[in-house]
């Protein structure tokens, strides 16, 4: 089993509490009179036809990061730099040791699952293979003293 | 030097080195045309243009070209499959000739009709389109072919991921020549590797004003992690006392993340205020508060909707509505008795409308990144696929899979409302 619990800071705490607690109910409403549909189960749904979809989500996700940070960013790649941010942040990190991505403990054991990657839904193993990893420095191997006097 | 995108816009200040780059090529090139192809020359990385850069990308890439023709380096993988025009072809080939030229003696005219040629070829590269996709240009295919798979060969463009890897993978190549360039032919692995921490550390510095590049700095670096290292901290560089100190990449993150939270939060605030008093002009100004007041005495761990019915009856706006004789004659025909679709059909788009604001920042903002299919998923009363996910937690609304698991959910909890407390503090 498990867990992705989501803590909203207080001020979203409010607007979702006031947005379920108020409005959705009277959507409901509307949504049975205008569409004869009954209430949908989930949270972000389009009130006529169904949860609204990834693609969806991406489209929210992009327009707001590019608001702000000038170029859209997908979940995915929001999400991919998290893990591979907080897999940075938590490994050896002495002061958290609960939250420590613990390289030891997961080479001996593969079965071996640390806390920030199992709240971010998936195991150490699959962490290990697909965040974080995708090019390193080391790739530039192949930059031997011939190739760097061809780039010059 | 930068870390580059493809996507979305870019803001470019030429006084200053071009940090964001959306696509090697804009309208600044189109301008640059028509001043006959100057570019100033591709003396140093150093220079100040986009063009400039874009250049001596195109050179790094046609120098694996090169490369590959003469079997020194199997660079090009069986995918590449980059098919030049005529008009490209013959600035290829001019482009050889003038390096075989330069290797053989260092003529400033040469290396100037080379800048030329290599600028040439940059522009014809991204002026052709292969798709009706206007990012799929032959610069960007090169620059996915550049992705370098696990046998050391080149892999095609198929995986975003790997594309994007390829474009940091350049910018990386391009930080190497850099700074070879700048320290000379003989500098030492290890040496390289200090001076691309400092470079980095300036550039982190020097692009605080743009919030994309500190994201983008953060990713190429994350993704240049290694798993079997201790654990990094971007450098930020300190100009006037020129010294470098680490800084917690996790706090520069949420930093950046924290600034558009507030900007979003009070729009989203704003817009579900008017959408709340759009119906209740009369309601007391200060119901909100109290409505805030009264979800957060609810007893923890209770779905606070279905848990204080007295509270939050389902017709309690429809009641209210009922009770404003404006808003009963704008919502309902009094004749028929009928609600205005129209008016119904308008009020739950600008809910869905709310919705593309919140989904996002519930998304990054609500502790560890799920995947989008995860949250698209929570539910919001009991049904026949599960309890509903959200429940109070000591103030906090929390909205995830109902799947519990004690020990770690209440580890996870304490520790985000540790961090939650502690910046609310400050």
């Amino acid at each position: 089993m498990k867990t992705i619990p989501k803590l909203l800071p207080s001020e979203l705490s409010s607007l979702l509490a006031i947005l379920m607690g108020y409005i959705l109910p009277f959507c409901d409403y509307l949504t049975l009179m205008v569409y004869k549909m009954p209430p949908h189960p989930l949270l972000f749904t389009d009130f006529h036809h169904e949860a609204l979809t990834d693609r969806w989500l991406t489209h929210a996700t992009l327009a707001m990061t590019a608001r702000h940070f000038a170029s859209g960013l997908t979940p995915a790649q929001l999400r991919q730099m998290f893990v591979a941010i907080t897999r940075a942040h938590s490994i050896g990190d002495e002061s958290h040791p609960e939250l420590c991505v613990d390289l030891a403990a997961q080479e001996q054991d593969p079965t071996f699952d640390c806390i920030p990657d199992l709240a971010a839904g998936h195991s150490t193993r699959t962490a290990n293979l697909h965040y974080g990893l995708s090019l390193d420095i080391n790739d530039l191997a192949f930059l031997n003293s011939e190739t760097i006097d061809a780039f010059r | 030097m930068a870390f580059g995108t493809y996507a979305g816009k870019a803001t470019v200040d030429d006084k200053r080195l071009p940090r964001i780059i959306d696509r090697p090529f804009d309208s600044k090139m189109a301008s640059a045309e028509k001043d006959g192809f100057k570019i100033g020359g591709l003396s140093g990385l150093e220079s100040t243009t986009r063009i400039s850069y874009v250049a001596s990308w195109v050179r790094v890439i046609f120098t694996c070209i090169q490369l590959q023709r003469e079997k020194k380096v199997d660079l090009i993988g069986r995918s590449f499959d980059l098919e030049l025009t005529m008009q490209q072809a013959l600035v290829v080939s001019s482009i050889e000739d003038t390096l075989e030229m330069e290797i053989r003696q260092d003529d400033a005219s040469r290396t100037q009709t080379l800048d030329d040629a290599v600028y040439h070829l940059s522009y014809l590269l991204i002026a052709t389109q292969l798709s009706s996709n206007p990012l799929n240009s032959p610069l960007y295919r090169i620059c996915a072919v550049l992705s370098v798979a696990q046998d050391g060969t080149f892999v095609d463009i198929r995986n975003y991921s790997q594309s994007l890897s390829a474009i940091i993978y350049n910018a990386r190549l391009l930080w190497v020549t850099y700074l070879v360039r700048q320290h000379g032919p003989h500098t030492e692995w290890h040496d390289l590797l200090e001076l691309l921490e400092e470079a980095r550390a300036e550039q982190i510095c020097e692009t605080s004003d743009y919030p994309l590049a500190r994201l983008i700095d953060i990713r190429g670096f994350a993704m240049g992690l290694t798993k079997n290292l201790p654990g990094k901290a971007i450098f930020s560089w300190n100009a006037s006392r020129s010294e470098l100190t680490r800084t917690g990449n996790l706090v520069i993150a949420m930093d950046t993340i924290r600034q558009m939270f507030k900007i979003e939060t009070d729009r989203l605030l704003g817009e579900l205020h008017e959408l709340f008093m759009g119906l209740l002009p009369s309601l007391p100004s200060d119901h909100l508060d109290q409505a805030k007041h009264d979800i957060y005495s609810t007893v923890d761990g209770q779905n606070f909707v279905t848990a204080n019915p007295t509270l939050y009856p389902p017709t309690f706006l429809l009641k209210l509505l009922l009770q404003d004789e404006d808003l009963t004659k704008q919502w309902y025909n009094i004749n028929t008795s009928e609600l205005n679709i129209n008016r119904a059909r308008a009020y739950l788009t600008q809910v869905v409308k709310l919705f593309a604001l919140l989904a996002p920042l519930v998304h990054m903002l609500g502790g560890p990144m799920s995947r989008g299919t995860e949250l698209l998923a929570v539910r919001r009363f009991n049904c026949a696929y599960g309890p509903a996910d959200f429940r109070i937690w000591s103030n906090h609304v929390r909205a995830g899979q109902n799947t519990y698991v004690a020990s770690l959910t209440e580890l996870l909890s304490t520790a985000a409302q540790h961090h939650f407390l502690q910046q609310d503090a400050k």
